[in-house]
């Protein structure tokens, strides 16, 4: 299965890139790529040069969420294929892998460094979950934001940190709605820190990092720590378990006449088909 | 005092006087808890958009409850602020509620809008706070979805929220361009193209998140808030 995590030292010994590097699918982040992200991120939490983490996509996107192909070929292989279903034990080791404890999601919101999400293009699902937890996030103005998936089985991730940054009544928008916010929509909620136009975004990026990176390791340990603490407060935890038990759950979902089940239509059209398929359904 | 109609899995409750909600009428209360709790368990339903038929959503006086008309404090709690009471049967409905709102929202009106999922605003909208005399009012809620500095100001300021401000605070997802009604059905019809099972998988999700923040401990707060609150509007003698 192609796609990768690269990490890019080349700004220095205190600032460090992971770059999401799958962009002939937009970046998506197959279940081997979640684990290269946090073996990076444990590499670069161990080295003490580093300060400031940047999370980048190649290309286009910053990443236009979990990688369907992966998920439809374990949920949904194509007939003539194993049949039996997944186990509930599996469908947990799964979401785990995002939400667990160990998962990519708390990892970045934990992460002992800064953590600075740019931005761009796609920023769907994992896209707007990582500019949640990371400390910054700075969008370039190509950058839309969205949870597609939510649409087609519900939710299944955190909501804590979402209402936190942008106030119930606009999470809801993307929890029931499917809504899309461009950049200028999510710096207005506070999903943003920062827009900038797409020809400065590198430069600003960069610029950020450089500032961040200014500031005593000591000083960042001590901040992060009581952001930690804050976090406990927040019932951020509760959100992160809740998360992973619905994310194995959303799997299972029974759909009514009607009702457009983009796995089922993967396994029957194949996931192209199934995806186009799906657009059309949800337009207005 | 209420309608319900039911058409494209999406149910519109119509109410005629939301003024008598904030007076605690025992029929009005009670015809819009049952058309909420019905659409709550109704198969074919998968969003809700609450609407007035009149000028104002819910206007800032209180009107006139007949005497046959008026509640005890036990049937106010059943009514209004208990776990099957108005607000918390929106807050907490399995379906996506949506208010639409013109005109004047206050007491009631704006409990209502804080428990709804989303809220289109005419351009004529203005939302007043409700907390001063309406002891069911959540203002965890509030802080929630606007901000606590917001809500505060909100509450304490005295002055109502025009539509673009309420948008600005996040108190209105939408200022409806032409028909506010019309466009919350809009919405809700997009809502309903999605799964029943994921909508209530979600509505289960953002209730573990409403009572993590402690929406539900604000909610059992009624009963002391109408005891202490000098201008309450709840029955004087209470559970």
């Amino acid at each position: 299965m192609s796609g990768r995590i690269a990490v890019d030292r080349s700004a220095g010994e205190r600032t460090a890139s992971i770059v999401i590097d799958h962009p002939e699918r937009e970046n998506a982040i197959t279940p081997r790529m979640a684990a290269q992200f946090c073996e990076a991120l444990t590499a670069l939490e161990r080295d003490d040069a580093v300060k400031v983490v940047v999370i980048k996509g190649a290309g286009a996107n910053l990443t236009s969420g979990a990688d369907l192909t992966a998920v439809a070929q374990r949920f949904a292989p194509p007939d003539g294929e194993a049949k039996k279903p997944l186990s509930q034990r599996a469908r947990f080791a799964d979401a785990d892998l995002w939400w667990g404890r160990a998962g990519l999601f708390g990892r970045v919101l934990y992460c002992p460094k800064i953590t600075i999400v740019a931005a761009h293009g796609k920023c769907h699902g994992a896209g707007l979950h990582l500019a949640l937890y990371a400390d910054l996030a700075i969008a370039s103005a190509t950058a839309a934001f969205a949870m597609p998936e939510w649409r087609h089985a519900g939710v299944n991730g955190d909501l804590s940190m979402l209402v936190a940054a942008v106030g119930l009544k606009r999470a809801k928008e993307l929890v029931y709605w499917g809504r899309e916010w461009d950049a200028a929509t999510a710096m207005s909620h506070g999903l943003v820190n920062a827009v900038v136009a797409s020809d400065r975004h590198d430069a600003a990026t960069a610029e950020l990092a450089q500032c961040c990176a200014m500031i005593m390791r000591d000083a960042v340990a001590a901040e992060k720590q009581v952001v930690r603490a804050a976090l406990a407060r927040m019932q951020v935890e509760t959100g992160l378990a809740a998360a992973a038990v619905v994310g194995a759950w959303g799997t299972n979902i029974h759909f009514r006449q009607g009702e457009f089940n983009l796995l089922r239509a993967a396994k029957h059209d194949g996931l192209d088909a199934a995806v186009a398929a799906g657009a059309e359904h949800f337009a207005d | 005092m209420i309608d319900l109609g039911v058409s494209g899995q999406v149910a519109v409750i119509t109410m005629h006087d939301g003024a008598c909600l904030s007076a605690h009428s025992r029929r009005a209360g009670t015809a819009l808890r049952d058309a909420i709790l019905a659409c709550g368990d109704r198969d074919d339903v998968k969003a809700i958009v609450l609407r007035s038929a009149q000028a104002d959503f819910c206007p800032p006086a209180q009107a006139i409850v007949p005497d046959d008309d008026k509640l005890d404090a036990p049937e106010w709690s059943q009514i209004y602020a208990s776990t099957v009471g108005i607000y918390q049967a929106l807050c907490y409905s399995k379906k996506v509620t949506i208010t639409a709102v013109q005109g004047r929202c206050a007491l009631a009106g704006s409990a209502l809008v804080l428990c709804s999922d989303l809220t289109f605003a005419a351009a004529d909208a203005e939302f007043h706070a409700p907390f001063e005399r309406l002891p069911e009012a959540n203002f965890v809620l509030a802080a929630l979805t606007m901000r606590l500095a917001r809500a505060k100001s909100w509450t304490l300021g005295g002055a109502p929220m025009d539509a673009r401000r309420a948008l600005e605070v996040g108190l209105v997802n939408r200022i409806a361009l032409s028909d506010v009604f019309a466009e919350a059905v809009d919405a809700a019809r997009s809502i309903a193209k999605g799964p029943l099972d994921g909508i209530a998988m979600s509505k289960l999700m953002m209730e573990s998140f409403l009572d993590s923040q402690g929406v539900g401990q604000e909610f059992d707060m009624a009963g002391f808030y109408a005891a202490t609150l000098p201008g309450a509007a709840a029955p004087q003698d209470r559970a």
